[in-house]
């Protein structure tokens, strides 16, 4: 039932390696996960293991208003996966209109799969302000902002804490509340990213979710498709990335609670 | 081995059979296997996804001719701007609001007859579902005077902590507590308050510490305002900055 955004206000800031090891983290913790790539770089499937060639995806069938539960597959982990699918940028402009005119070609059927009390959705958004953030933070519980330990990413905290970033307008002050952060590539050894990340945690405050470090073997499991747990789990990141996924267990209903209507 | 075959080829060229292979405690020449291929069996995704790419490309037809070379000036299609083009008033913002389409006209026949009321939407999916983006009103930051103080205001110092912290969605639920790594190592660092020299953060001018780096619990400072300071000091000290300007007692 709850939905774990997992969206950056910024680019290449590793959101969708931390949704998919994030999802592998609830799911280790008993939990029932579903990842679903918002994201037309479809790359979320990569690091299930999903061949490069295999561009099969909900987006592509989404105007014929599938089931998703038959497009759901299912990973060697034992997550649950809803690849974005392939698109040229024809198909997928002509998408986002026609998302424009009927959010609920999106809504509908990601509300049934939400239908399902024991099943914790995480959703891999599109960086920066997109359609699919625009529909989905209104419902989301738990919206996971990426950031860098970097200049570029303090300067967008403005847009989080206004909640532009969100794009929700007068409810703006409401979906912020539920936005936490966490701060990705914190290099120790650098005097640049210990300062941001000292100055965004004195910032941010109990909205810190959390931090990761750099690390080589995050980069690495993704050339290897394998989840950072698989191949490196003593791995600082991979430390770093299961205390995150005990914060956002501990903000959930438990399992069994969530089976109460 | 790669030294093995070259031995074998030589024998046989020379006729002679009786030839072997001494390394005279030299290392071979030849490595033993070729590093490329443990990169490719380390990273799978790497070979799929060149082997992807050129697939990808082959099923492109190449043009027929080379491209233009991107130096040398700009292409033969290239018009440049009339020359009083700076001084043209400008066209005006531009419209981004989402073109509605215009409803179908309805059939004569149906003109005369009262049009039945449209069908309500579900109350669930109408609360649910968000108005369009082009239809949601979004503040639009100021633009801050070029000269102002603010607009010169260091990246970082613009992280102050912020006056009102957004009421946490989760009220059940203990929140996320840093039991090591990376997030711990930066609450300890981010806790010990001083920031580092080169962005220093900036301070009220009230004397009063924001409440974020008050560390005292409220239970003492109310201990010693019954009790009374055993240092003789306020017992609302630890709420002012040290060397600040001095409040009421």
């Amino acid at each position: 039932m709850p939905l774990i955004c997992v969206a950056a206000p910024k680019g290449g800031v590793g959101k969708t390696t931390l949704a998919a090891n994030l999802a592998e983290a609830l799911h280790r913790a008993g939990r029932c996960v579903l990842a679903i790539d918002f994201d037309p770089q479809n790359a979320l499937r990569l690091h299930f293991g999903l061949p490069v060639r295999d561009g099969a995806g909900f987006v592509t069938e989404l105007p014929q208003r599938p089931d998703w539960q038959e497009l759901v597959r299912h990973t060697a982990c034992g997550v649950g996966l809803l690849p974005h699918g392939t698109n040229d940028i024809h198909a997928a402009l002509r998408l986002n209109a026609a998302l424009e005119r009927e959010p609920e070609l999106l809504l509908a059927p990601l509300r049934a799969m939400l239908a399902d009390p024991a099943l914790v959705v995480v959703a891999d958004l599109p960086p920066g302000p997109s359609h699919p953030l625009h529909l989905l933070a209104p419902i989301a519980d738990l919206v996971v902002a990426v950031l860098l330990a970097d200049a570029t990413s303090a300067a967008l905290v403005p847009e989080i804490d206004s909640g532009r970033f969100l794009g929700t307008g007068t409810m703006a002050a409401l979906h912020t509340g539920r936005v936490r952060v966490v701060l990705n590539q914190v290099d120790p050894q650098s005097r640049l990213s210990r300062a941001v990340a000292e100055a965004l945690a004195r910032h941010l405050g109990p909205r810190l979710l959390g931090a990761v470090c750099r690390d080589e073997a995050v980069a690495e499991a993704l050339a290897a498709q394998h989840l950072l747990h698989e191949l490196a789990p003593e791995s600082a990141a991979a430390l770093d990335i299961e205390e995150i996924a005990q914060g956002i267990a501990a903000l959930l209903p438990a399992p069994a609670e969530a089976a109460v209507p | 081995m790669g030294q093995d075959s070259d031995v074998v080829r030589v024998a046989a060229a020379l006729k002679s059979p009786g030839i072997r292979y001494r390394s005279f405690g030299n290392e071979p020449v030849r490595g033993t296997a070729h590093p490329q291929a443990d990169v490719s069996n380390s990273f799978p995704l790497l070979g799929a996804a060149i082997e992807a790419a050129a697939t990808e490309a082959r099923s492109v037809p190449m043009p027929a001719e080379p491209s233009a070379p991107l130096a040398g000036g700009p292409p033969a299609s290239f018009i440049p701007l009339p020359a009083d083009y700076a001084s043209r008033p400008s066209p005006g913002p531009v419209d981004l609001s989402y073109p509605v389409p215009a409803p179908a006209p309805a059939p004569r026949q149906a003109e005369a007859a009262p049009r039945p009321a449209p069908p309500q939407p579900d109350p669930s999916i109408a609360e649910a579902a968000p108005r369009p983006v082009a239809s949601t009103p979004q503040p639009v930051p100021p633009r801050l005077p070029a000269g102002s103080a603010e607009a010169h205001q260091h990246l970082l110092q613009a992280l102050a902590p912020p006056a009102v912290l957004p009421v946490p969605a989760f009220p059940p639920g203990a929140p996320p507590q840093a039991t090591g790594g990376t997030l711990a190592a930066l609450l300890g660092a981010a806790a010990q308050g001083v920031p580092q020299a080169p962005w220093p953060s900036p301070l009220p001018d009230s004397g009063l510490l924001p409440a974020a780096q008050v560390t005292l619990p409220l239970s003492e400072v109310m201990r010693l305002v019954a009790t009374g300071s055993p240092s003789g000091k306020s017992p609302f000290a630890a709420f002012r900055i040290a060397g600040g300007r001095a409040g009421p007692q």
